[in-house]
């Protein structure tokens, strides 16, 4: 599975950036398409056996993490540095203004929560990152739904004042 | 926060979470945290938090988008269109996806707004050009203008073609489109480019953004924007000034960054650019700031060359396809000067046409290499048996490019010329030579390709002066020569000159290592061609020069394995020279020395294909100076190594030149040890599979007198083996044909001592057979031939322990003859004079273990002589 990590991350790179544009006129993103179909295309494309999808959609989650993570970092620097060449992802994302939530904060505040409480970190990962349903979490991570729903609730809540606060 | 208090933290919020209103929450909260305000305060400032849509990382960003494209001007009316949605914003203000509203049916154009607040008069100028350049491009590549106004507002706006499509640099990732298919949709990049400076416009801007492809697969050049319109008359020069502030600095070319003149050779340049970056997928430029500062700019765009695509490329396996012409290709439209670069948009894209059909492409000065490499490239199949062929086109280059730098020299400067032949002989010697060297039948072609370097060079060597580098290329070069030819005195010759020229350069500069290792190598290959002239004493001497140096090398650099290698190479070459010679006790230290190395090499680079295929020659070297011994038990197991080596290879390519040769080796080797140690069926077949191998390698490279003789001594060998379990008929057939062989080498080439001495033995066996069978006269004949040789060789190489052992031999030979025909006392002067020889091999010292009773063996044949004349 390692191996086809690099796979992974290219193909929802392309993937990100292609909804992002694709997408932008009905505001809003299909995060759980966007990884389910990614997880088709890279059973088919490279053979991989993933005989557990949820293991891959854990992997496509922290993918897409470092993937918006490095783009929200790299339109950062961009914005401190006023007029630099543009970097090659930035056409997905162009339209994405400063009011949005900072994405490279979100991860910040994640690793802050890691230190703390790895099991939640993970949870948010899930949810905010890859898309996952509540449910889905819930399988992936054999916990109760209610498990789930009681600590995205009170993560979401401690990353907001976080960011707030950065 | 520790990790417990967050627990604390987190199961207070959950429940107080679960009341529904703030008050039960606030009441709540003072319960639970009655000893603890740092916790209802945590907690409560948690609260304090809304719950809103932050629900995925996506829909963030997508929340991000509908707040970016809602601005006030959706459904605004423009002339006869309605605008949809924003496409993109550029420094000129923003493009618009709109709809004609007044048509039955929908039709869509893109929009390009100026920004509100900037409609200066400048920017309008700019604006009225745009419009008007655009009117004229009509191309099927080129987004098309249908209309302009001026709209409510009083701002200007123009209806472009809408496309939809995708980067160009990403339509060919997403895609994954193989290397031709890049190159046919960037042929109709240079094709739509090309169209555009025939209607004298220079787009000035191109880059991914302004490149987009359709789903259907066509590209379209967007943004004529900032074009510089180079007829007479036209306001370009404002665009120009205009225009230098707004070039995208990784596809701006030098010329712009410099603020020079830019012409429709500064498109060619970024045509360059961006075909660099669809075969690469990395950018041609990186810079090392960011934003880039002007230096940077300056540095990267203006004088720094570009890594070429092929190492660039994100994929390994796509940058060996770029590897040659696309890289030249690349690199010749990204020229700093532009007189460099291609003249025009289109010759680069006939150059990409030229590389698809495979042939010469002009980016290439045209070397003689790159020229044969694309004939043979070709003709592939016709090659090994169309020397002449090769030949013929070869003398042409030549003789063209000959008399090319004549006509130069006339003219130019010395410099110049020299450079020039430097340059051609250099591209003989490594470029052209490397590529046919593997090719079956490649011989002649070598020799006769040497032979012209060889010209050049000399011209060089007495130009070179105090060029350091110059002379270490020279030095190069006449060792390839050496390598090459086949005429012993112009090897011996090339090679003195190559290693003068090193021992010159060591003395210059004592510690560098790529002298001190040419050197190496120069007294490694003077060694070899002293061993082929019969310079034994000489040969042994350089290759312990050689070996010193390497040793030492190899003690500097403990951790270069390349020059580890090149010890075990050495100690090899050592104990070849030395088995030679005869020197049967020292090759076998050499040689085992040479395999311990060799191992070590080995353990550094496991997977090394190259160094297993050598390491096949350490045994084989092993296995024929335990023959040589006499020991043939041992021999036979290194052999066994050795077979299994070169059968692998074999196996995997059975076309190879070099792998037929190893496995001809290997199979003669065994040949003779199953024939040494009474095998008698596997021996046969072995030598009968050892004799087509080598057969057939001569017959493809007449030329090569090196495969020639080992088709001698193969059935010089399998002769003797016939011989031994009596099948003199047979064995006579075979001995023919070596000697018809050798005969016709010593004609060729009278220098080579290796071709007398294996006559003699061919001779000398002929006799002995024919002793067999009762033919005095012949017996008499084959052996004085035999004799004669055997005694030139001792004359000229007194330090060759095998030529005096050979004649020692005959001389007794003829002993044997003459007791067989009743005349002892002639049979006695032979003996005398065999016993002379080896007597005064065993008072030196020099005897080896396998002739250790040869003198007794005499003295008593002598003996019998004295006792039959009394």
């Amino acid at each position: 599975m390692n191996r086809a990590l690099p796979a992974v991350y290219d193909e929802l790179r392309a993937m990100a950036a292609n909804y992002l544009r694709r997408e932008r006129s009905d505001h809003t993103l299909q995060p759980t398409a966007l990884v389910h179909e990614s997880y088709l295309r890279l059973v088919n494309q490279h053979a991989v056996d993933w005989n557990d999808r949820l293991q891959f959609l854990s992997i496509a989650a922290r993918m897409m993490r470092r993937i918006l993570t490095d783009y929200a970092t790299a339109r950062g620097a961009e914005k401190r540095g006023g007029g630099a060449p543009k970097v090659q992802l930035d056409a997905a994302l162009d339209f994405c203004n400063d009011r949005a939530i900072d994405v490279a904060a979100v991860d910040h505040a994640l690793r802050d929560l890691e230190t703390m409480d790895p099991r939640q970190a993970q949870l948010v990962e899930l949810r905010f990152f890859g898309g996952l349903t509540i449910e889905e979490t819930a399988d992936l991570m054999k916990l109760s739904p209610a498990t789930v729903k009681r600590e995205w609730t009170t993560a979401r809540r401690w990353l907001r004042r976080e960011i707030e606060q950065a | 926060m520790s990790p417990d208090r967050w627990q604390q933290v987190k199961n207070t919020l959950a429940a107080a979470l679960e009341f529904p209103d703030p008050q039960g929450r606030a009441q709540f909260l003072t319960q639970a945290c009655i000893d603890d305000t740092a916790l209802r305060r945590e907690v409560q400032s948690l609260l304090d938090q809304p719950d809103d849509e932050f629900e995925s990382a996506a829909e963030v960003i997508g929340m991000a988008n509908a707040d970016a494209l809602q601005p006030p001007d959706t459904g605004r009316q423009i002339g006869n269109y309605q605008l949809v949605r924003e496409l993109g914003r550029g420094g000129m203000g923003a493009v618009w996806l709109a709809r004609r509203a007044d048509e039955q049916f929908e039709k869509l154009v893109a929009i390009k707004l100026l920004k509100r607040g900037t409609d200066t008069d400048e920017v309008l100028r700019r604006f009225h050009a745009e419009r008007r350049i655009l009117a004229r491009l009509d191309h099927p590549n080129i987004a098309r203008l249908f209309d302009a106004g001026t709209a409510d507002d009083g701002l200007p706006y123009f209806v472009m073609e809408y496309i939809e499509g995708v980067r160009v640099t990403e339509f060919v990732r997403e895609r994954r489109l193989s290397i031709a298919e890049r190159l046919d949709l960037f042929r109709k990049i240079c094709n739509a480019v090309q169209f555009a400076h025939q209607n004298l416009i220079v787009h000035r801007d191109l880059k991914p953004g302004n490149i987009l492809v359709t789903s259907g697969g066509d590209p379209k050049l967007l943004d004529f924007g900032i074009a510089k319109l180079l007829s007479p008359g036209d306001e370009s020069w404002e665009v120009t000034m205009a225009g230098k502030e707004r070039l995208t600095p990784g596809y701006a070319s030098p010329e712009q960054v410099l603020g020079e003149p830019v012409t429709t050779v500064s498109d060619v340049y970024t045509l360059g650019v961006l075909l660099y970056e669809i075969l690469a997928e990395r950018p041609a430029h990186r810079f090392g700031t960011s934003p880039p500062t002007q230096t940077e700019i300056l540095r990267v765009v203006a004088r720094e060359d570009p890594v070429r695509p092929s190492v660039a490329a994100l994929d390994p396996a796509t940058g060996r396809q770029l590897r040659g012409d696309l890289d030249t290709i690349v690199l010749r439209a990204m020229a700093k000067v532009p007189e460099r670069r291609y003249r025009g948009a289109g010759n680069l894209g006939d150059d990409l046409g030229r590389y698809l059909d495979g042939r010469p492409v002009r980016a290439r000065s045209d070397t003689f290499a790159y020229r044969t490499r694309k004939f043979l490239g070709r003709n592939k199949t016709g090659v090994a048996t169309s020397a002449l062929v090769l030949l013929a086109l070869l003398a042409g280059i030549i003789a063209t490019s000959w008399q090319a730098r004549i006509a130069k020299s006339e003219r130019a400067k010395a410099d110049r010329r020299f450079q020039e032949a430097r340059r051609i002989a250099n591209s003989l010697m490594f470029e052209l030579h490397d590529s046919i060297k593997d090719i079956p039948g490649a011989m002649a072609a070598r020799q006769l390709l040497m032979r012209r370097a060889l010209e050049y060079l000399d011209g060089l060597a007495r130009e070179a002066g105090a060029d350091l580098s110059l002379k270490s290329e020279l030095s190069i070069a006449y060792e390839k020569i050496g390598l090459v030819t086949f005429d012993v005195q112009q090897a011996m010759d090339a090679r003195r000159k190559a290693a003068t020229i090193n021992e010159e350069l060591v003395k210059v500069a004592p510690k560098n290592s790529l002298y001190r290792k040419q050197l190496s190598e120069s007294y490694g290959n003077l060694s070899d061609v002293m061993k082929i002239a019969g310079h034994s004493s000489s040969s042994i001497d350089y290759a312990r020069k050689s070996l010193a140096i390497a040793e030492s090398l190899s003690a500097d650099y403990p951790r270069d394995n390349e020059a580890r290698a090149r010890l075990a190479g050495c100690y090899l070459s050592l104990g070849l020279v030395l088995v030679d010679a005869g020197y049967f006790e020292e090759a076998q230290q050499s040689d085992l020395k040479a395999l311990e190395v060799q191992k070590k090499v080995m353990a550094q680079d496991p997977s090394s294909r190259e160094e297993r295929r050598e390491l096949g020659a350490f045994y084989g070297s092993l296995s024929n100076v335990l023959e040589e011994s006499g020991n043939y038990a041992a021999a036979l197991e290194y052999e066994r190594n050795e077979l299994d080596i070169a059968q692998e290879f074999f196996q995997a390519d059975p076309e190879n030149a070099r792998s037929r040769r190893d496995m001809w080796a290997a199979l003669f080797r065994k040949a003779r040890l199953l024939g040494f140690t009474g095998q008698t069926d596997e021996a046969l077949e072995n030598y009968n599979r050892a004799v087509g191998l080598i057969e057939a390698l001569a017959v493809a490279d007449r030329a090569d007198r090196g495969h020639r003789r080992w088709v001698a001594l193969t059935h010089f060998s399998l002769g003797q083996f016939l011989a031994t379990v009596n099948q003199s008929d047979r064995a006579r057939g075979d001995y023919a044909r070596a000697m018809a062989i050798s005969e016709d080498l010593l004609a060729a080439d009278p220098q080579r001592i290796e071709t007398r001495r294996d006559l003699a033995k061919i001779y000398e066996a002929l006799g002995l057979l024919s002793h067999g069978v009762g033919n005095i006269a012949r017996v008499l004949e084959y052996l004085e031939k035999a004799r004669s040789l055997a005694e030139e060789s001792v004359a000229q190489d007194p330090g060759n322990l095998r030529a005096r052992t050979r004649l020692a031999q005959i001389y007794a030979d003829l002993g044997l003859v003459c007791v067989a025909t009743s005349d002892p006392r002639a049979a006695r002067a032979w003996y005398q004079r065999s016993l002379d020889i080896w007597q005064q091999m065993k008072e030196q010292g020099t005897l080896n273990g396998v002739d250790a009773n040869k003198p007794e063996e005499i003295a008593r044949a002598i003996a019998k002589c004295d006792a039959a004349l009394k």
